[in-house]
């Protein structure tokens, strides 16, 4: 029982950083990231083929960060600058693009077969009289603090305030003397990052692989769950979401396990389609 | 008589009328590439082998279904990710029937599209409220649910290696050899390239496009939104699901692996790449996105490079991704539009620029 | 007194067609207030937005005539290139961040020009929120409120606040008087030629309201349909007897109805 809800926390806290960078560079940008899964996995094996490199984990993961960085960028700068400002579709599909770019990347460069990120830790931990399985608590620990990090930016510095500005008048952003672009760009990169934590975390729980960019078809259903412009409904939504996989998995059949947030979603879209948080102007841009 | 040959002699070098317009456009240059095309798909069969028989049979089934996604995506803007669970649609209702009942390959065909249809009418009401993106998220939806059914289906009714279905025949002529298949293929195929042109020259068409081009001004303009969403999704995905029915006969058997997410992406990559919203477009990007894999290894194998096979298809995803996101960025009017420019450069050869008075010199 | 900003000959088409500024010559002489006036469609928004760097965007574009800031070609500076350089710029519309705060919308102004230049000229009277609030008093009290529940007034204090914290140079004012009750529209008016007179902000006005732009203008503007049909200063003007008659409504001896207006307009456009 214990270990079921340790569980879906690990999950909500990965399907929730997953989805705040969706939501996060969406926000600004107007695009809505199929991608976030593909971008996630490939910064899971970065750190994977970098430990079966013989760096340690911590290494590991600030070099598949700096991976992160560099590829937040230049998918800003060659991709998403292009088409900011287009109709939405041409966003969406740019995005399908980069994920099978990065899809065919990973079978070149990795081999696209199910490699490990061990953490190098105990199997359990054991906290007072539970036993918890260490790769849950990694993950979960890990996934909390960075959602805390990116709300603090988000909510209290100068990048956020730049951030949430931009995401509602780009022009007057500019007019106030905002670098639109650099503030785009940084999102970009915030975003990759929390999507290759995401994809590193997912890793050190059970192993990357291509099939586990599924991670990013939940994301996107919390974010639509949640209303694509409330970080606060994300969270929430990952909730629902990681909640509804793991029972199903648990009671009914590890492979239908997407289709009960499907499920959920349906109802949402049929009796609130701008999401449980969402604003209903949202809805008329998109 | 003389005052006669005066008024036949000035309008000839002026384009006064709207036929002489049109035929100022339309030259004897492309009379020419229709009656030089349809005699190459004529004779295709004859000169090439049953290996690119059997290319050109699969690019035009998904001819058919790229013209109708296209409708979908390029008219009414309807960003569609479940191309794939239609087409699966389709393949699993004919298949669940000629197993079942035995039902007539036409019969099945027929029942393939009502059911195609039924699916996009039930999907266009859950999206009737949601604009572009919540349609794209809808459709990638229903890809998820219809294939976990599909897997559920066949794993518990069906055998779970996949479904072998029998020759279908039109009556007296059975569909064996991929030349008698071509045949028929290129029948169909320009069936539904000829309609979907009619098609979207009619007020229907019109109306499709209005509601794509912006819902609210179509609505303020009289135009039923709801009613040109819905068909326009009952239609196009009649049509899908027909295509998937007649590739799974064609292939001769299916599964529910092959409606996986990438066909989606494959099908969206042949709207962008021949040019999103043009009916020539998805003709010329079904083609070349069939092709392209194949040409692809053809290459290597030219070049004599050992490459193992997942980096083969590692490479092929590549170069879809990277013409997806390139054609989108520099030629967003596919294809079609390079097309367009060097048949009107080809037209006018060897001059730079078209001469308005063209009888004349 | 040199000019702060000087256009000459500037000329812009739209999408290829349509010639909406036909070559236009202005100055903004350093601590001037300077009015550009005219009707809907004579341009004016299209010669601030060409100042502010904001029309290569979007399928306009600049085909003749030069703008210079400060002795500076400005013309291919993007939009915050030429915020940074000190033109603070109140745009028609959308001229606040709903979404924000009063006090994180200032705050905006506040962190997107912390590479403020040190070039002489410009306004450095006002440098934290805190000498914002206590201009604005009206603002002050809703400080920590989304500024979408701001009336029309309050709006208007908060844009030309923020733009007083960019430390401008030339502050632009495009339809200061838009949608604002007369009584309002005459106190934003006295704000500007407040700040003119005690901290030498130099103001270029935008607006349809002739009479209310030349009451505190040193120096005006009249476009018709992409050109300038009267300049001068704010006398020049005042006393021009045609300005008097077909821009501020006041008659003289002679009697002319409104097709008559309209006919001297329509000669004048085109010289």
């Amino acid at each position: 029982m214990v270990a079921l809800v340790l569980t879906t926390v690990a999950s909500w806290g990965i399907y929730a950083l997953l989805g705040i960078g969706i939501v996060l560079v969406y926000r600004t940008s107007r695009v809505l990231n199929i991608a976030s899964g593909e971008m996630a996995i490939f910064i899971g094996y970065v750190a994977a083929t970098s430990i079966q490199y013989g760096l340690p984990f911590p290494v590991a993961v600030l070099f598949s960060m700096g991976a992160a960085t560099v590829l937040g960028f230049v998918i800003f700068w060659f991709a998403i600058r292009g088409v900011m400002g287009e109709p939405p579709h041409v966003g969406l599909m740019i995005t399908v693009g980069i994920a099978v770019i990065l899809n065919g990347l990973m079978i070149v460069l990795f081999g696209g077969g199910m490699i490990a990120i061990p953490a190098g830790l105990p199997a359990f931990t054991t906290i007072g009289q539970v036993q918890l399985p260490t790769p849950d608590v990694v993950a979960t620990i890990g996934a909390w603090f960075s959602i805390a990090v990116i709300a603090v930016i988000y909510r209290l510095t100068n990048l956020g305030l730049q951030m949430r500005a931009v995401a509602e008048r780009v022009t007057l952003s500019a007019q106030r003397g905002l670098n639109v672009d650099r503030t785009v760009a940084l999102s970009w990169i915030v975003g990759l990052l929390a999507a290759g934590l995401a994809g590193v975390l997912h890793g050190e729980r059970s192993f990357v692989a291509l099939s586990a960019s599924a991670i990013g078809i939940s994301a996107l259903i919390s974010c639509l769950i949640g209303g694509m412009d409330s970080l606060k409904g994300v969270v929430i939504a990952a909730l629902i979401v990681a909640a509804a996989e793991t029972l199903t998995a648990r009671y009914i059949d590890p492979r239908y396990v997407l289709i009960a947030p499907v499920a959920i979603l349906l109802v949402i879209l049929i009796v609130r389609p701008w999401g449980l948080f969402g604003t209903v102007e949202e809805i008329r841009r998109v | 008589m003389s005052i006669n040959m005066n008024t036949q002699r000035i309008p000839s070098s002026l384009p006064t009328s709207r036929g002489r317009t049109i035929a100022l456009r339309r030259g004897r240059a492309q009379w020419l590439t229709v009656l030089l095309g349809a005699l190459a798909l004529l004779l295709l069969p004859g000169v090439a082998s049953v290996f690119w028989v059997h290319l050109a049979n699969v690019s035009l089934i998904a001819v058919i279904a790229a013209v109708a996604l296209n409708i979908l995506t390029g008219n009414a803007r309807l960003v569609s990710l479940g191309q794939a669970a239609f087409l699966g649609i389709g393949a699993f209702t004919a298949g669940i029937l000629q197993r079942a009942y035995d039902v007539p390959f036409p019969v099945a065909l027929a029942a393939a599209a009502v059911a195609g249809g039924i699916a996009g009418f039930f999907i266009a009401l859950l999206s009737l409220r949601l604009r572009v993106l919540y349609v794209a998220v809808t459709t990638l939806v229903l890809h998820f649910t219809v294939t976990t059914i599909f897997s559920f289906v066949q794993a518990v009714f069906l055998d779970s290696s996949g479904i072998i279905l029998p020759l279908p025949s039109l009556g007296i002529l059975i569909l064996k050899t991929p030349t008698q298949w071509y045949y028929f293929l290129v029948v169909v195929a320009a069936i539904v390239v000829l309609g979907a042109l009619n098609l979207l020259r009619s007020f229907i068409g019109r109306r499709w496009t209005a509601v794509g081009e912006h819902d609210l001004a179509a609505e303020a303009l009289g135009v039923p939104v709801a009613k040109a969403k819905l068909s326009v999704f009952a239609v196009t995905s009649a049509v899908v699901a027909f295509a998937g029915a007649l590739s799974a006969y064609y292939v001769g058997t299916f599964s529910f692996e092959t409606y996986n997410l990438g066909l989606a992406i494959a099908y969206l990559a042949m709207i962008i790449v021949g040019g999103v919203g043009s009916v020539l477009g998805s003709v010329l990007g079904a083609v070349f996105i069939t092709l392209l894999p194949h040409v692809l290894d053809q290459m290597f194998l030219l070049l004599d490079l050992k490459i193992r096979a997942n980096v083969l298809a590692g490479i092929h995803q590549i170069t879809f991704g990277a013409m997806i996101v390139g054609f989108l960025l520099f030629e967003p009017r596919g294809l079609a539009e390079l097309w367009r420019r060097f048949s009107a450069a080809a037209a006018d050869w060897p001059f730079r620029y078209r001469s308005v008075d063209r009888g004349n010199r | 007194m040199t000019a702060l900003l000087e256009v000459e000959g500037l000329e812009v088409v739209y999408g290829h067609v349509i010639r909406a500024i036909q070559g236009i010559s202005f100055s903004v002489g350093e601590g001037k207030i300077v009015g550009l006036v005219g009707l809907n469609g004579a341009g004016k928004t299209t010669t601030v937005r060409a100042i502010s760097g904001f029309l290569p965007t979007e399928n306009v574009r600049i085909t003749d005539g030069r703008i210079r800031f400060a002795g500076q070609s400005i013309a291919r500076l993007r939009p915050y290139q030429a915020a940074r350089l000190g033109i603070a710029f109140v745009p028609e519309r959308d001229k606040v961040f709903d979404t924000l705060t009063v006090r994180e919308n200032l705050e905006v102004a506040l962190t997107a020009t912390t590479l403020r230049g040190d070039e002489p000229g410009r306004c450095r009277r006002y440098r934290s929120i805190k000498d914002i609030l206590d201009l604005f008093e009206a603002l002050a009290r809703r400080a920590d409120q989304l500024s979408v529940f701001l009336s029309g007034g309050e709006r208007q204090m908060l844009a030309i606040g923020a733009c007083l914290l960019t430390a401008p140079r030339l502050l632009i004012v495009d339809e200061a008087s838009l949608g604002l009750a007369p009584i309002m529209r005459r106190q934003v008016l006295d704000m500007l030629a407040q700040l003119n007179r005690e901290f030498g902000l130099t103001v270029l006005i935008v607006d349809q309201d002739v009479g209310g732009v030349l009451s505190i203008a040193d120096h005006g503007y009249i476009l018709e349909n992409g050109r300038v049909v009267f300049a001068g200063s704010r006398e020049h003007l005042l006393q021009h007897g045609d300005v008097k008659e077909f821009y501020l409504g006041q008659k003289e001896d002679r009697e002319r109805g409104y097709r008559d207006v309209k006919q001297y307009r329509r000669v004048r456009r085109w010289h």
